[in-house]
C-alpha cells in the first residue's frame, strides 16, 4: 500500500478509490489467468480477452446511450473485472456467443439498469454466469480434460463441443486438485491460485475477509450434516475435494468478498457467508453445481443492503458510509 | 484516479503474480501430471482390457475423425517396449432398425485383423441389445479376420432362393486376363478375379498405361487426367465389379451392341473390355489356369514373337504386369475364317495352347463364346449374345436383374474376409460387421490406404 498521499486531491478521503480497488481484483486474477491459459490455451485466452472487451463496449454503449457517459479522463475498470470474472468461471469449450450472452445480461441487466459501476445490487458476472448456465445449459458443459483437451484448437470458441468423458472427481490426488489439474472451469480449478489472489486482496485491503472465511467455515461445518441426509454417508476426502473442486473457492474469495455487492459491516457479512453456504449445500442435491453454488451468492447479494440497512439503524456508531475504511 | 506511485506499485504486484502464477500451475503440472496420466492409464486397461490388454493407450487425434461421428474415440495400444499393438476402436452404430451398438473393436496394428471385441454399456432407450452369449458367438466368427467384412452366406442363400445363376466349373484361385492391344488412350485393361469355393468373390477391371511413365486408369480417373461420361471412371469399375459379384455371371449384366448396359447404377461407360475380360477369366478358370501360368503364358507369346521375354524385353511394369500392346502382330491372337475374315479372337491360354501344339479340353458351356470382328482401328472384339435382345441379359428375367447396394458404402470388391452370420441373429452380426466395417473405412482414410 503507498504511503504517499502528497498526490491525493484534498476531495479523495481513501487512497482505496474504485479504479485502485478494481485494478488490485484485476491483478490478483493474474494466477487464475495464468492456469486457465496453461491448461486450456489458446482458446481461453481469446474467451477471456472476449469477455473483458465485449463487457466494456457493452458498458460503454450504456453509458453513452443512457447519457451517462463519464468524462474521457475516467475509465471504468469495473467492466473489466467483470468480463474477467465471467470468462474465468465459464468452462474451456464455451463458445464465445454463450460468453457474449453472459455479458450482455450481466452488463444491461445487472449493471446498467440499476445506475451502472457500484450501483448494482448483485454480482454482474455471477448473474451473467448463472444466466447462460440457466437459459444455456448445454453451452455450459464444454469441459476438456487430458487427450481430449488441446491447447490449440480453437474450433470450440465458434461450435459447441460434446463434453468428452471426464474422470471420478473423488478420485483426484491433493497436488491435482491444489495445482488445477482436473477438468475445471478456466479459473475456478486452481487452489493454490486463487490461494494467491485471495492473500494479494487480503494483503491490499480490497476485501473484507469475514464473509468469505464464514462462508468456507459454514460449508465444512453443514457438509457432513448435508452428505449423510442426502447419501446416508459422509467421506472426508469428498468434502476437501468438493470445497476445492466446485469453484466454493473461487464464490468465496472474488464473489462473496466484493466490497458493492456484500454487506459493509461485520455481522451482516458473516450472516451472509452462513445463509450463503447453508443455501448452496440445500440447493446442491437438486440443482446443477453451478447453479447451487452461483444462486445463494444472489440471494445473499440482495439481502445485503436489507442485512446492512438494519445493522447501521441498531449500530451505537451511527456510520452510514460504505465507503472502505482506510487502515 | 490512482496516482502514479500506486499503479507502479501495482504494475510490479502483477508482475510478481505473474510469475508466482506460472511457477504455482507449471511447478503443479509437473508435480501432478504423473498422477493424472497413471490414472488415465488406469482408466484405458480397465476399459480396452476385454479388446486388448496394452502396457499403455494414447488416444488418436486426427482430422479423419471428423468424417466419422459414430466414432467416439480411437486409441493406440503400446506394449512395454513401447511398440504399438494395434488399435482400439470406441464406436456406436446403428443397427439395420436405427438402434445404437456401442462397443468396443481392437485390431492388430500391422494386419489390421480384428483382435478383440466388446459391447460397451449403453442405457440409452434405444439401445440395440445383444446377449453377451450372442456376442461370444459373433466374437468367435470375426476375431482373425482382415476388415471389411461382408457375408459369404447371405450370398449363397440368396442364390438358392432366387435361383441366382452361379456359373458352373469354376476353380478356386486367382485368375487374371488382359487385352493384347490397347485402346485410343493407350491403356490395356485387365480383370483380376478370385474365386472361392466356387464363387466369384473379388473381381478388379483396371487398365495399365503402354507407358510405364503413367498412372493407372482408375488413379488418373480419380486425379481428373482421365475423364468418361457420368461417374469417374475408377467409380464405374467399382460399380460394375460390384454387380458382377452380385449376379456372378457376366451375361447378366445385360451388356447392349454399343458396349453399355442400362441396368448396373451408375454405369455409363463402354463395358465391353471388362465382359470380355471377365469371360476369359472365367474360361481360366474352368481349365485352372491362374494368374502365374497366364503371365508364363504370355511370356511364351513374347518369346515366341521376339525370342525374348518380358523381363529381357524391359516390358515388365512396378505392379508385374506385362506391357505390351500386340496391336502390330494381330495373327496371334485374330480367329480367321476360311475366306481370311477375323471373326474373333482367343484368349492367352489359346494362344499358349495353339503356340504349344495342344489341344484344349472344352472348358465352356458356349456363354461365353467370343465371336465378332475386330474394330479396323481398335481392333475391339464384339460379343455376340445369340437370341437374346439387346440390353437384355441372357437367359433370366428381368428380376434377376435388381442388385443390392454395396455394403457398408465399400465395394465387395474390397471386401478382405467373408463370414457366415449367426443363425438367427442375423440382425446382431450385421451390427458387429457394420462396427467392424466402419473402422475399416476410419483406418482407409486415417491410413490414406490406397485400395485396389
Amino acid at each position: 500500500m503507498s504511503t504517499d498521499n502528497r498526490q491525493l486531491a484534498p476531495f479523495i478521503h481513501t487512497e482505496k478509490n474504485a479504479p485502485y480497488i478494481y485494478i488490485t481484483i484485476l491483478v490478483s486474477l493474474v494466477p487464475c489467468i495464468v492456469c486457465g491459459v496453461f491448461y486450456y490455451g489458446l482458446r481461453a485466452l481469446i474467451l477471456i480477452l472476449f469477455s473483458m472487451a465485449s463487457f466494456v463496449l457493452v458498458d460503454s454503449f450504456c453509458r453513452r446511450f443512457t447519457g451517462r457517459r463519464s468524462g474521457g479522463d475516467y475509465f471504468d475498470v469495473s467492466s473489466l473485472v467483470e468480463g474477467l470474472l465471467i470468462a474465468l468461471m465459464l468452462p474451456p469449450d464455451t463458445t464465445l456467443i454463450t460468453a457474449l450472452t453472459a455479458v450482455l445480461f450481466a452488463s444491461i441487466v445487472t449493471k446498467q439498469v440499476f445506475g451502472g459501476a457500484g450501483s448494482n445490487i448483485v454480482n454482474p458476472a455471477c448473474a451473467g454466469r448463472l444466466f447462460v448456465e440457466l437459459v444455456m445449459p448445454a453451452g455450459t458443459q464444454g469441459l476438456s480434460y487430458g487427450e481430449d483437451n488441446s491447447r490449440l484448437q480453437l474450433m470450440s470458441l465458434i461450435v459447441q463441443k460434446k463434453p468428452g468423458a471426464l474422470p471420478d472427481l473423488t478420485q483426484l490426488s491433493f497436488t491435482e486438485l491444489i495445482s488445477g489439474n482436473y477438468p475445471g472451469m478456466i479459473g475456478t480449478a486452481c487452489f493454490a491460485c486463487i490461494l494467491a489472489g485471495g492473500l494479494f486482496l487480503t494483503l491490499k485491503g480490497t476485501m473484507r475477509l469475514y464473509t468469505p472465511i464464514t462462508y468456507i467455515t459454514t460449508l465444512l461445518v453443514l457438509y457432513p450434516i448435508a452428505s449423510i441426509l442426502e447419501t446416508r454417508t459422509f467421506s472426508f476426502d469428498g468434502m476437501v475435494v468438493y470445497i476445492m473442486s466446485s469453484g466454493a473457492f473461487f464464490v468465496a474469495v472474488f464473489l462473496l468478498g466484493d466490497l458493492t455487492t456484500m454487506p459493509s459491516r461485520f455481522a451482516p457479512g458473516v450472516f451472509a457467508g452462513v445463509v450463503c453456504a447453508a443455501l448452496t449445500l440445500i440447493t446442491k442435491p437438486f440443482l446443477a453445481p453451478m447453479v447451487s453454488l452461483l444462486a445463494p451468492v444472489m440471494a445473499v447479494n440482495f439481502l445485503s443492503f436489507v442485512l446492512d440497512f438494519f445493522s447501521k439503524t441498531l449500530s451505537r456508531r451511527k456510520i452510514r458510509s460504505r465507503e472502505v475504511d482506510v487502515s | 484516479m490512482m496516482t502514479h506511485t500506486q499503479l507502479k506499485q501495482l504494475i510490479t504486484e502483477a508482475v510478481l503474480l505473474l510469475a508466482l502464477g506460472i511457477a504455482l500451475v507449471v511447478g503443479g503440472y509437473f508435480v501432478s501430471s504423473d498422477n493424472a496420466n497413471k490414472r488415465m492409464q488406469s482408466l484405458y486397461q480397465t476399459r480396452f482390457e476385454p479388446v486388448m490388454k496394452s502396457a499403455s493407450y494414447e488416444k488418436v487425434n486426427s482430422k479423419a475423425l471428423n468424417g466419422f461421428p459414430e466414432i467416439k474415440g480411437v486409441y493406440i495400444g503400446y506394449n512395454s517396449t513401447g511398440d504399438a499393438e494395434g488399435y482400439v476402436i470406441d464406436l456406436t452404430v446403428k443397427s439395420l432398425y436405427g438402434k445404437d451398438l456401442s462397443m468396443l473393436v481392437a485390431l492388430d496394428y500391422e494386419s489390421t485383423r480384428i483382435s478383440g471385441l466388446a459391447l460397451e454399456p449403453n442405457d440409452d432407450e434405444n439401445a440395440f441389445y445383444i446377449s453377451q452369449s450372442d456376442m461370444k458367438k459373433i466374437s468367435d466368427k470375426l476375431i482373425g479376420k482382415q476388415i471389411p467384412i461382408a457375408f459369404v452366406k447371405e450370398e449363397k442363400k440368396d442364390d438358392k432362393k432366387s435361383d441366382k445363376i452361379i456359373v458352373p466349373g469354376l476353380n478356386d484361385g486367382i485368375y487374371y486376363a488382359q487385352r493384347l492391344y490397347d485402346d485410343r488412350s493407350r491403356y490395356i485393361d485387365y480383370v483380376e478375379m478370385e474365386v472361392k469355393d466356387g464363387i466369384i468373390t473379388k473381381v478388379n477391371w483396371d487398365a495399365f498405361s503402354t507407358d510405364k511413365t503413367n498412372q493407372d486408369r482408375s488413379e488418373a480417373a480419380l486425379k481428373g487426367a482421365y475423364v468418361v461420361n457420368g461417374l469417374d471412371w475408377a467409380t464405374q469399375s467399382y460399380n460394375i465389379c460390384h454387380a458382377l459379384l452380385e449376379c456372378q455371371d457376366p451375361d447378366r449384366l445385360a451388356m447392349k451392341s454399343d458396349g453399355t448396359t442400362d441396368i448396373v447404377k451408375g454405369v455409363t461407360c463402354d463395358i465391353r473390355p471388362f465382359i470380355e475380360l471377365t469371360m476369359e477369366c472365367i474360361a481360366n478358370s474352368r481349365a485352372n489356369y491362374d494368374k502365374e501360368k497366364y503371365m508364363i503364358g504370355l511370356n511364351m507369346i513374347l518369346l515366341h514373337l521376339f525370342q525374348k521375354d518380358a523381363a529381357d524385353l524391359e516390358y515388365l511394369n512396378d505392379d508385374g504386369h506385362i506391357v505390351f500392346s500386340f496391336e502390330k502382330n494381330p495373327e496371334i491372337y485374330t480367329i480367321y475364317n476360311d475366306d481370311n475374315v477375323a471373326v474373333g479372337y482367343m484368349g492367352v491360354m489359346e494362344i499358349e495352347a495353339k503356340i504349344r501344339g495342344i489341344t484344349l479340353p472344352n472348358t465352356g458351356d458356349g456363354t461365353n463364346t467370343q465371336t465378332g470382328n475386330n474394330d479396323d482401328n481398335t481392333g475391339t472384339g464384339v460379343i455376340e449374345y445369340d437370341g437374346t435382345e439387346d440390353g437384355l441379359s441372357s437367359g433370366s428375367s428381368t428380376d434377376d436383374q435388381i442388385f443390392t447396394e454395396s455394403l457398408d458404402d465399400l465395394p465387395m470388391t474390397e471386401m478382405a474376409s467373408f463370414i457366415e452370420p449367426l443363425s438367427d441373429r442375423y440382425d446382431q452380426t450385421r451390427t458387429v460387421v457394420k462396427a467392424c466395417n466402419t473402422c475399416y473405412k476410419f483406418l482407409k482414410e486415417y491410413l490414406n490406404w490406397k485400395v485396389t
